[in-house]
């Protein structure tokens, strides 16, 4: 039933999200810490792994598009890697390890103390205010920091085109022409799509795996296993129903 | 001249906990009413937890068998919004150092109020520090629940439960850690509160002390459970 239980909360998260009491001063304030913790403060993290990850697709796209005698799919193949593939796939990776774990521990942690009965008793719904703000703020600074990995990305990218390819059939491709020329519609949903739904629904997991503990000490750690467990599991098989239901379109 | 009855704040009909461990003693078929601007004192002989009273009381417990009614509402009838509504208008010191341990304590104090925006903030802090140096301390504490003294923390526990317009007060164990200096001042916003309205339910163990006259001037009964 676990399977039942995620989508449940999942619905829960996104029908209190529509709805204007939801977003009390608290609630709003819990969501700006969220999106102060997972999405600016890993800020750093992200920018230096989308250089990376930049600098070496554009190395092995330049030599693999000359490789095969086919420099003109040198943008597509960028595109297609780094834009609709690896930057959703390796942000969310990224904040699962960073986040997801923090999220489900924290979690964890007040039940333990029981903070959320302090927070029942207080008249405060502790879905409202616990699960929503993290789940959105999650889904939130995935996305923002997939668009900024994307640029890092083809930042670096760009600067290795210039610094190490020495294809001159590559080099000659104007590289950033190239790229937009690649970016179409479908590109950039497919992107939005395997950046939202499994940041969706990696903070599900994670709160649901905090907030279901038993309450001893010792199943705070096996609940932020469980959590990451699950949650990188659910990014790939999310990952991989999308590129499946990319083909059928 | 016949006083006029205030309306039951709160009431227990026949409410019973079963025990269900050899040690626990549960609450056999506990009935009272608590109106408005009453003080009920109810005493537990161990090793009953006054953390069950004050949970039934709140509807955060379902009884075995029995009804518990807040404002006339049975708790079981309530939608789980509704409940969660009502919930804020209760003010509640608990036995144990409760807090959500993420926020400082002066943001704990405010939560509800920031919450529910009963109070413009400004009109919200400044109650709330007038509570906190009426009961000696310096203004609202801005540190982790874990960097202060159980005694400043018991009183900021005070502060929050009597912040705002409360239809109850549940005080559990409520002078534990309570420096003896600060009982009349304790007293003395009890007395407001009540004459405010608020009705207060006042549980302690059998051994927690309660002072009685002319700490709690008035107590509107004393119940033994």
């Amino acid at each position: 039933m676990p399977l039942l239980q995620l989508l449940a909360v999942i619905g829960a998260v996104l029908v209190a999200a529509l709805r204007p009491a939801t977003w009390r001063w608290t609630v709003r304030n819990v969501l700006a810490r969220q999106i102060y913790f997972t999405g600016i403060e890993a800020l750093p993290i992200m920018l230096v792994a989308g250089l990376a990850v930049g600098v070496a697709i554009v190395a092995q796209a330049g030599l693999w598009s000359v490789k095969v005698d086919r420099p003109d799919w040198f943008g597509a193949l960028v595109t297609l890697v780094i834009i609709q593939n690896l930057a959703p796939l390796l942000v969310n990776l990224l904040l699962i390890s960073r986040s997801g774990s923090a999220i489900a521990t924290e979690l964890a942690n007040m039940i333990i103390m029981d903070d959320v009965k302090v927070l029942e008793s207080q008249g405060i719904d502790p879905f409202t205010y616990l699960v929503v703000p993290r789940v959105l703020g999650f889904m939130l600074s995935a996305l923002c920091l997939t668009c900024l990995f994307t640029v890092m990305a083809l930042l670096g990218g760009y600067l290795c085109g210039l610094l190490v390819i020495t294809s001159e059939a590559v080099r000659h491709q104007p590289f950033v022409s190239a790229v937009l020329l690649s970016l179409q519609p479908a590109v950039l949903l497919s992107c939005l799509a395997k950046t939202l739904l499994p940041a969706l629904a990696i903070a599900a997991i994670c709160c649901l795996e905090g907030l279901r503990i038993a309450p001893v000490i010792t199943a705070v750690p096996q609940a932020s296993a469980r959590a990451m467990v699950r949650s990188i599991s659910a990014l790939f098989i999310l990952s991989a129903l999308i590129v499946l239901l990319e083909q059928q379109w | 001249m016949v006083t006029p009855i205030t309306p039951a704040v709160l009431e227990f009909d026949q409410v019973t906990i079963r025990a269900n461990l050899p040690d626990d003693a549960g609450l056999p078929e506990a009935t009272l009413t608590l109106r408005a601007g009453e003080l009920v004192r109810i005493s537990l002989a161990p090793p009953r937890d006054v953390t069950i009273v004050a949970d039934l009381a709140q509807g955060l417990l379902a009884p075995d068998s029995g009804t518990v009614r807040f404002l006339g509402q049975d708790w079981r009838h309530l939608t789980s919004g509704a409940a969660t509504w009502r919930r804020h208008l209760i003010g509640r010191v608990f036995k144990q150092q409760a807090w959500i341990n993420n926020l400082d304590v002066d943001e704990n104090v405010l939560l509800v109020g920031r919450h529910y925006g009963t109070l413009p903030l400004a009109e919200l802090c400044q109650q709330a520090d007038i509570l906190a140096r009426r009961f000696g301390l310096e203004g609202l504490p801005a540190q982790r629940p874990n960097r202060l003294s159980p005694a400043t923390r018991r009183l900021a526990q005070w502060v929050r439960a009597l912040l705002g317009d409360k239809s109850l007060l549940i005080l559990e164990n409520a002078l534990r850690d309570v420096p003896l200096s600060v009982l009349p001042a304790l007293s003395a916003a009890l007395a407001d509160a009540r004459a405010a309205g608020s009705a207060v339910l006042w549980l302690s163990d059998r051994d927690d002390a309660v002072p009685s006259d002319p700490v709690i001037p008035i107590i509107t009964a004393v119940y033994y459970w």
